[in-house]
């Protein structure tokens, strides 16, 4: 090539930069131990030395995260007036709670998982993680890079080998105020042979900014059920990466209903290491005009690497879209060289709603092995005409018709969640959102 | 159809000898100097002694060259092309241009004729064969067949280097009209150095005779060819268009960077079909052509139908996306793809369907085959513009793997701005089936021929899209490309 | 034509014996059924006799028509003579039935150095078959088994198996999947092609097959070995009592 020098991405906003710089060097890491701090330098540096990814960046094509460029969001210390929670949900167990990023006793209860779960909040556990923090987390990802600087607090959940934990734990991660930034982390090790549900629910009140990062460790023959409910107030701004290690025939079951936030991107990165390794990655987003009346935009966007022979995966992602809504998918299977005998199943479907709606969907798959059975499908439209004639000619009204042709598109991937209580729940909030959005 | 009952024969009688193409021509030749300059530019436009204008253009499009930044976006990887060592003009020396075959160099007509393509032949068959040939060698056209039948219905098919002399206002009004000089890389530097290609005006109502070709031929040593065809369908108009490419085996790599414009009006069909057999370099990956090409369908006018079918089975690189602008409303694109990629072959092809207009259809049927170590990648886009009311795309991508040493990627965009538009995606990977091969081989069929059948197999969707003499001579490609990727 | 002396083989994969000592003779013309339990080596018995990949032959050795078979690729035992009648036939999409079958007729010529068949005496050569087997030829024009039918695809076989007239035809349970029409439209084919210098061995579970396609001898295969032989009547006593007191053995 005559020159391959890269075009470097000036247009950032560079104003950026220094406020999380000064933030940064604000803060007192005085009591970390050396690795912490050479954690969070390095996370720090990775940010500085990018900012923001741009739209120019291919991962993010699609999202624009100009709104963050502007710097106005400051990191806080919790404050007491916080949004309301309510109490425990009916099918959890155990409940932490978080505001503002900072775990709040008063409001959780952890006591009844004693035993062979650990529960902490991670900021208790940080010093003593040197082995275990962060070995799954590329901090070189901007984004990354920022949460490792910056965050303080989170959930740490390590379960013991072949304990089976049946109750439910309950994560809430609420965020209030104006312009507020917050840098959850979360770290969950399940030990060989043992199962896990847990729901995190991602809810709040105001402008925020929440940038979180997550580690989950699923060991051999273990069985990992995590749910996410993301309900942040439609001006927020929610970014969530977790990263993912899939031991031998051990499973990670994911599901994701997305309706909140102005801007929300669940990104998952997952390794399956172990043969007999499965993956779910699934999930439905509803989404709508955001509260300054533009788009609300929702990025999926995942990546599986099949890095060892005989494992499978299947992913599947529907979305609704009114209004202005802006739906992004973008879903990577890598299956590696020797990596045989794989099967990668991936679906993506939309239906839009509004002729304001916007969709960008990318799946793609990157195959070395030959021995390997790979799909991906996608599917754009609105809603179909034929089987809306039908319900009307059998009388039921239009309005009620579309109604339920919607719930029963989004019904299909809710079937597909696992625990019966969480499937009710989220078929529930989706259903609301139904009635408060799409019908009318 | 009856060309897939023919595989087998046509299997069979394929020669031991991997690239049957790879000869040389000797023939006395002329060349610029070796490098690019504006001097190079002038060089070549003042060869073809073009008007001020075109010159004018060329350097505008040298010009903005200069800016701009070879791509890395694609699953590509290659040495570093040296624009210097390269030379942009080689033609066969000819004191006069011939006015007929008869004045046309007899080792040229030789050469056309061990490539399967009998000049002289076809001109006397005329009626019964039904297509017309032009041939560029290097960087010129050195013979166009039938052209008085064809001026008798009112078609230009001439090189494009006469169009620009002939045809000044449709040359000036079309060329860069769907591919601008600033549009990419390769295409700007096209621009800036085409040296030849065709020109094809149908006009108001014309259905096209024949089948009108062009057979590209490289011939030179550290010569780039850069053609640029330009095809314009008027209302109504119908043409079938083929392109046939070929070249010697030669250790170094060889740059070959095209554009292709085809421009339709209302109601107007143009059916481009595609073989692409350049050398694809050697089993170890040394030599073969760079193969960087920009070809799109302007579907101006309302009604109008485009179709892309193209069999890629040579070239050491591919980097090849033939696109349609659905703009006209009730417009189609269509693009039928087989990409074989072999030992050390990369291809990273597909195609760009825009949707402008309104119930703007388009259809996207890819096969890739990988075999030896070879990467093959499908990369296209599908977008439909808020204005494209009840836009449709069908995509259908499939990618089957031979032995464990090549990859298969598939990249599609998906970019949706109409809520009445209807998109449906497939992709699938996976390998030849080890329970078909033995299904063959126990019906007395050995290894590599089964192969050729199911991959043929594989390919039919996209094979019976092309015209019946080429889907003949593809399905023998498909056999010839996967020769040494089992047992 | 067929001399099986003490056959072993082995799963490659995960190293499992399946035959363990078979010995088997089929005289010319002659008509063989092994019947057996499932995971008795019935099939793979077939797999082996007709060269599939996966298996390891340990011991023994066939003879056929005077060829080590085991020395043999799976296209050059289908060019000597044998056939088999897949228990499961495949799809291959795009590919013609017609092209399929003069492409494999071919090919068995070339290998026997007869002369090959061109495009129209094929078709001529093949509607007789299908006719005399009462077979419709629109079968020929789709694509390989793709969206037949249980029935059409084990007729495909038998037209298959007429069309490339082998020495030995192996039919691996071609009744499974087929109810009593099917499978008597399907066994009027094979007794068709019945004829004095063609043997067969018929592998099937069940005795029902065995009465439209009436063999002279008849063995039964447990644990991967030929454990008792005898004439046809010896179906109509598995058929009453099981296989229960052979698989003990």
């Amino acid at each position: 090539m005559l020159n391959t020098k890269r075009r470097k991405e000036t247009d950032q906003v560079s104003s950026v930069i220094p406020v999380y710089q000064s933030l940064y060097s604000n803060k007192d890491h005085s009591s970390d131990p050396n690795w912490l701090r050479e954690t969070r330098d390095a996370g720090m540096s990775a940010f500085a030395g990018q900012g923001f990814p741009s739209v120019r960046n291919e991962k993010w094509k699609y999202t624009n995260l100009a709104s963050l460029s502007a710097g106005d969001f400051i990191a806080v210390e919790p404050e007491n007036d916080a949004f309301k929670i309510g109490p425990k949900s009916a099918w959890a167990e155990a409940r932490m709670v978080f505001v503002n990023g900072v775990y709040r006793e008063e409001l959780s209860d952890i006591n009844a998982l004693k035993g062979q779960v650990k529960v902490v909040r991670l900021h208790h556990s940080l010093s003593t993680m040197k082995d275990y923090f962060g070995f799954l987390v590329d901090t070189a990802l901007p984004t990354v890079g920022l949460n490792s600087a910056l965050m303080q607090d989170g959930y740490r959940v390590v379960v013991a080998d072949k304990a089976k934990i049946d109750g439910i734990l309950e994560l809430v991660f609420a965020n209030s105020g104006h312009k507020n930034a917050v840098f959850p982390r979360n770290s969950l090790k399940l030990g060989k042979g043992s199962e896990l549900t847990l729901v995190e629910r991602h809810v709040g009140q105001g402008s925020y900014f929440t940038n979180s990062v997550g580690e989950v460790d699923v060991q051999d023959g273990a069985k990992f059920h995590h749910y996410r409910l993301q309900d942040d107030d439609i001006s927020a701004i929610s970014l969530s990466h977790s990263f993912v290690r899939v031991g031998a025939d051990a499973l990670y079951d994911n599901f994701a209903l997305s309706t909140g936030a102005k801007l929300a991107r669940n990104e998952i990165s997952c390794v399956i290491e172990g043969e007999g390794g499965h993956l779910n990655l699934l999930g439905a987003y509803l989404i709508s005009d955001a509260a300054d009346g533009k788009g609300q935009t929702c990025d999926t966007t995942t990546f599986i690497d099949h890095a060892v022979a005989n494992t499978t995966s299947k992913e599947i992602y529907k979305g609704v879209l009114d209004g202005r809504g802006h739906g992004v998918f973008q879903g990577k299977i890598l299956v590696r060289e020797d990596a045989q005998k794989i099967e990668g199943n991936q679906l993506s479907r939309a239906l839009m709603l509004s002729d304001k709606a916007e969709i960008n969907t990318k799946p793609e798959l990157e195959i070395y092995a030959d021995d390997v059975i790979c799909s991906h499908g996608a599917t754009v439209g609105d809603l179909d005409e034929e089987g809306l004639f039908y319900l009307r000619s059998r009388g039921i009204p239009k309005t009620k018709a579309r109604a339920l042709l919607v719930k029963s598109f989004v019904g299909e991937v809710l079937e597909e969640i696992h625990n019966e209580a969480i499937r009710e729940a989220f078929t529930e909030h989706a259903s609301n959102w139904l009635v408060a959005n799409a019908e009318g | 159809m009856a060309a897939t009952v023919d595989t087998v024969e046509r299997v069979e009688s394929i020669t031991a000898d991997k690239y049957k193409y790879g000869f040389v021509t000797d023939i006395e030749m002329e060349s610029a100097p070796i490098g690019l300059s504006e001097d190079i530019v002038r060089f070549i436009s003042a060869k073809k002694e073009e008007p001020q204008w075109m010159l004018d253009w060329r350097l505008t499009a040298y010009r903005h060259w200069l800016t701009m930044e070879e791509p890395n976006w694609a699953k590509i990887g290659y040495e570093p092309i040296d624009y210097q060592q390269t030379y942009f003009f080689a033609a066969p020396k000819q004191k006069v241009a011939p006015k007929s075959l008869d004045e046309v160099d007899p080792e040229l007509l030789r050469t056309y004729e061990k490539l399967g393509i009998p000049l002289k032949e076809q001109e006397m068959l005329a009626g019964v064969v039904g297509v017309a040939v032009d041939a560029v060698f290097d960087s010129v056209s050195v013979a166009t067949t039938f052209r008085a039948k064809l001026e008798e219905a009112g078609v230009i098919f001439m090189p494009i280097s006469e169009a620009i002399q002939k045809h000044p206002d449709l040359v000036k009004k079309y060329m860069g009209s769907v591919v601008p000089t600033t549009d990419n890389y390769f295409a700007a530097l096209n621009c800036a150095v085409f040296t030849d290609g065709s020109f094809v005006y149908v006009p108001k109502g014309v259905h096209c005779p024949m089948e009108l070709s062009t057979y590209f031929r490289i011939n030179a040593q550290n010569t780039g060819q850069f053609e640029r065809t330009l095809i314009i369908a008027d209302d109504d108009a119908y043409v079938s268009y083929l392109e046939g490419c070929t070249a010697p085996m030669r250790d170094e790599n060889q740059l070959h960077a095209a554009v292709v414009e085809l421009v339709l009006h209302e109601n107007a069909e143009i059916k481009y079909s595609t073989v692409q057999n350049w050398y694809p370099g050697d089993e170890e990956g040394k030599g073969g052509i760079y193969n960087f090409v920009t070809k799109r369908a302007k579907c101006a006018g309302a009604n109008s139908k485009v179709s892309w079918t193209q069999v890629e089975t040579g070239s050491a690189v591919t980097w090849k996306y033939p696109s349609c602008i659905l703009q006209g409303d009730n417009s189609q694109g269509e693009f039928y793809s087989i990409a074989i990629t072999n030992n050390m072959q990369q291809a990273d092809t597909g195609t760009k369907m825009i949707h402008i207009g309104k119930n703007t259809r388009s259809r996207i049927i890819s096969k890739g085959i990988s075999a030896g170590k070879a990467q093959n990648t499908y990369r296209g886009l599908v977008k439909a513009l808020p204005r494209a009311s009840n836009a449709r795309n069908f995509t259908q991508c499939d990618s089957l793997l031979i032995g464990d040493k090549c990859g298969a990627h598939t990249v599609p965009y998906i970019e949706i701005s109409n809520s009445t538009a209807r998109i449906e995606h497939e992709a699938t990977t996976s390998k030849v089936s080890e329970d078909q091969l033995f299904y063959c081989r126990q019906r007395g069929i050995p290894e590599e021929e089964a192969l050729a059948l199911i991959v043929n197999g594989f390919c039919k969707e996209v094979l019976q899209e092309l015209p019946m003499e080429f889907a003949v001579e593809a399905q023998k490609l498909v056999a010839i490309s996967l020769e040494g990727s089992v047992g | 034509m067929l001399k099986i002396s003490n056959l072993h083989a082995a799963i490659e994969s995960v190293n499992k014996p399946i035959l363990k000592g078979v010995d088997l003779e089929i005289g010319t013309g002659e008509i063989h059924a092994i019947m057996g339990p499932n995971g008795s080596g019935k099939s793979t018995l077939s797999y082996v006799l007709s060269g599939r990949d996966g298996y390891e032959v340990t011991g023994g050795s066939v003879d056929f028509a005077g060829q080590d078979l085991m020395d043999m690729e799976p296209e050059e035992r289908a060019a000597a003579g044998l056939f088999l009648a897949f228990q499961y036939p495949v799809e291959i999409p795009g590919v013609q039935t017609m092209t399929f079958l003069r492409t494999a007729l071919n090919e068995i010529k070339k290998a026997r150095g007869e002369k090959e068949i061109d495009a129209v005496g094929f078709l001529k050569f093949v509607r007789e078959k299908c006719k005399s087997l009462n077979i419709s030829d629109d079968m020929m024009r789709r694509a390989v088994n793709v969206g037949f039918s249980g029935g059409e695809k084990k007729r495909n076989e038998t037209l298959q198996m007429a069309v490339l007239e082998p020495k030995l035809a192996i039919l691996d349970e071609t009744d499974s999947g087929l109810d009593i029409d099917a499978l008597r439209v399907v066994a009027d084919g094979v007794n068709a092609l019945r004829s004095e210098n063609r043997s067969m061995l018929v592998i099937t579970h069940y005795q029902r097959l065995l009465d439209y396609i009436v063999p002279d001898k008849v063995h039964v295969m447990a644990n991967g070995r030929i454990v008792k032989s005898g004439g046809k009547e010896l179906a109509l006593e598995l058929e009453e009592h099981g296989y229960a007191q052979y698989e003990a053995a």
